[in-house]
């Protein structure tokens, strides 16, 4: 769903980075894409999918 | 004959070892050269004229005494400039690491000066291996030598364009979605992204853990399998790096291609992402040359392009969120506005966001592998047209104009190499990609097919 420019300036808020209306402004034109992609790439997957990179005791 | 700074690591090494060629006069060619032509191509961020001259002058000596280190030995070599080199500043292309020095050299760069390779220069990156080709940063973005107007992609931007200028023999790149073998295309050049572990990232500026490969790019195919040999080692100092037996990868180059089984990936250029007619049309002609050499095509099946591109994307941003957080709240000023507005992105990824994009990684690894038991290799464009004109880029564009992503993420070799010429005179490019560490039979299927579509004679003309 878009988020508002208020919204996202809340948002931008809790990352904690110091941004120019201009900058934020740049990052909210940009941020559909990016949410189209979180919404394709997380995709449901089985529950025991593991993930690429899991903790292997003899790599070290 | 030749120019020196024309000649392959191959033709230059077998003069240099019977002594017909100095690799005094080599280095100071290409020295020459950088002083002539980078002023327009911008490839370079610092010239190490006085080392390198002294470090030509003792390979010539040790070769004379008898001490030929092998094919490296006296050969012009130049490095992106987020590999670190002690005591010689590595920039990374930004203005936050103007004035990092490193102490201690990469462990890939401490390789190639054993190999007795002559290191010449540090080299035009995108700022810190993501920005793009930008304007707003300490030193010029570089431009396509065959047409300076042209961006020459990146991040390796300034290691594509010296080696086609011929302003070194080869250059070190690193590529996380695609930074070696993007430029390599546009620029007409061979680039290898090799398996992920098998080259150290130990003293190589991070950008993402779990996607950043080292690797070689040089004029051929040839010469990338050259410089791989010198620079594939176990490196216990790098957690990331694979213990496997270290193979000859110049062992296939030459031999033929009779019975190989080749996969053409063709929905991602005929369905997932629009490709330019013409680089379809060398990709068809590649198609040819194999089965004229023996090979045996059939077309495969993978997961869309565009998944490759959102699983990679999220776990790129993910992961260098994490090493520029502090940088970015602290400095943001210093960043130019690509890489600022790149990086920042990844503060919307969650930890489940990120986490399920590692997973959905897992899938995808695992359905290569399944293709891989049918073919020995698999073949589509790197880039889906020629070079675009510098300044293009933009962060809310979206347009991607590599098949790159897929070989990041699932961390096997992929090999771009050039496959054939535009109307307008542009290189078009080809990627070959093979199992993991199956680095020597991705080489020589490139090799073979530099020499089928007669693309290694060509090089740009500097205007």
């Amino acid at each position: 769903m878009p988020l508002s420019l208020d919204a996202f300036g809340r948002m931008l808020d809790e990352t904690g980075l110091p941004l120019t209306d201009a900058q934020k402004s740049v990052l909210f034109d940009a941020y559909p894409m990016f949410q189209a992609m979180l919404a394709r790439a997380t995709a449901p997957l089985p529950r025991e999918a593991e993930p690429a990179v899991v903790f292997d005791p003899d790599v070290r | 004959m030749t120019e020196p700074y024309f000649l392959t690591i191959a033709q230059a090494s077998a003069l240099i070892r019977v002594r017909k060629l100095s690799p005094v006069e080599l280095t100071e060619a290409c020295l020459a050269r950088v002083k002539r032509l980078d002023g327009r191509l911008n490839s370079h961020l610092l010239l190490l004229e006085e080392q390198a001259l002294a470090d030509a002058a003792q390979a010539e000596a040790e070769i004379a005494a008898g001490d030929w280190k092998g094919p490296l030995h006296g050969i012009p070599i130049g490095l992106k400039d987020i590999f670190n080199t002690a005591g010689i500043p590595t920039t990374a292309h930004s203005a936050l690491f103007k004035e990092h020095v490193p102490a201690e050299d990469a462990f890939t760069v401490s390789l190639l000066r054993d190999a007795g390779a002559v290191i010449t220069s540090k080299l035009a990156t995108w700022e810190f291996a993501i920005g793009g080709s930008s304007f707003d940063l300490p030193w010029p973005p570089a431009r396509n030598p065959w047409e300076v107007s042209l961006d020459p992609s990146g991040s390796s931007s300034g290691s594509a364009v010296a080696v086609a200028a011929g302003l070194c023999l080869g250059a070190m790149g690193s590529d996380t979605g695609g930074s070696i073998r993007g430029p390599a295309a546009w620029c007409g050049i061979a680039g290898l992204k090799p398996t992920y572990g098998l080259l150290s990232r130990r003293g190589i500026l991070p950008l993402s853990f779990s996607l950043d490969h080292a690797g070689p790019m040089c004029w051929t195919s040839e010469d990338c399998a050259l410089m791989l040999q010198a620079l594939a080692c176990h490196d216990p100092a790098d957690s990331g790096s694979a213990s496997v037996p270290v193979t000859d990868y110049s062992a296939g180059i030459g031999a033929g291609l009779s019975g190989l089984r080749v996969g053409v990936v063709r929905h991602f250029f005929e369905a997932d992402l629009l490709t330019d007619p013409e680089t379809i049309a060398a990709l068809e002609a590649s198609v040819a040359a194999l089965a004229d050499m023996g090979a045996v095509t059939t077309d495969v099946r993978l997961s869309p392009f565009g998944t490759y591109i959102d699983v990679g994307s999220l776990i790129a941003r993910s992961e260098s969120y994490a090493i520029h957080q502090h940088w970015l709240r602290t400095t943001p000023e210093l960043y130019g506005a690509f890489a600022r507005h790149r990086l920042m992105a990844g503060a919307f990824v969650t930890a489940a966001d990120y986490i399920n994009a590692l997973r959905e990684r897992t899938r995808l690894i695992a359905e290569l592998a399944e293709v891989m038991r049918t073919v020995d290799v698999v073949i589509f464009p790197t880039a889906r047209c020629p070079a675009r004109p510098i300044g293009e880029d933009s962060m809310a564009s979206g347009f991607q104009p590599f098949f790159n992503r897929a070989f990041n993420v699932t961390g096997s070799p992929a090999l771009s190499i050039c496959n054939g010429f535009s109307d307008t005179g542009l290189p078009l490019s080809l990627q070959i990609g093979g199992r993991p560490f199956e680095e020597a039979l991705v080489l020589q299927v490139g090799h073979a097919l530099e020499r089928a579509m007669g693309t290694r004679a060509r090089r740009p003309v500097v205007s």
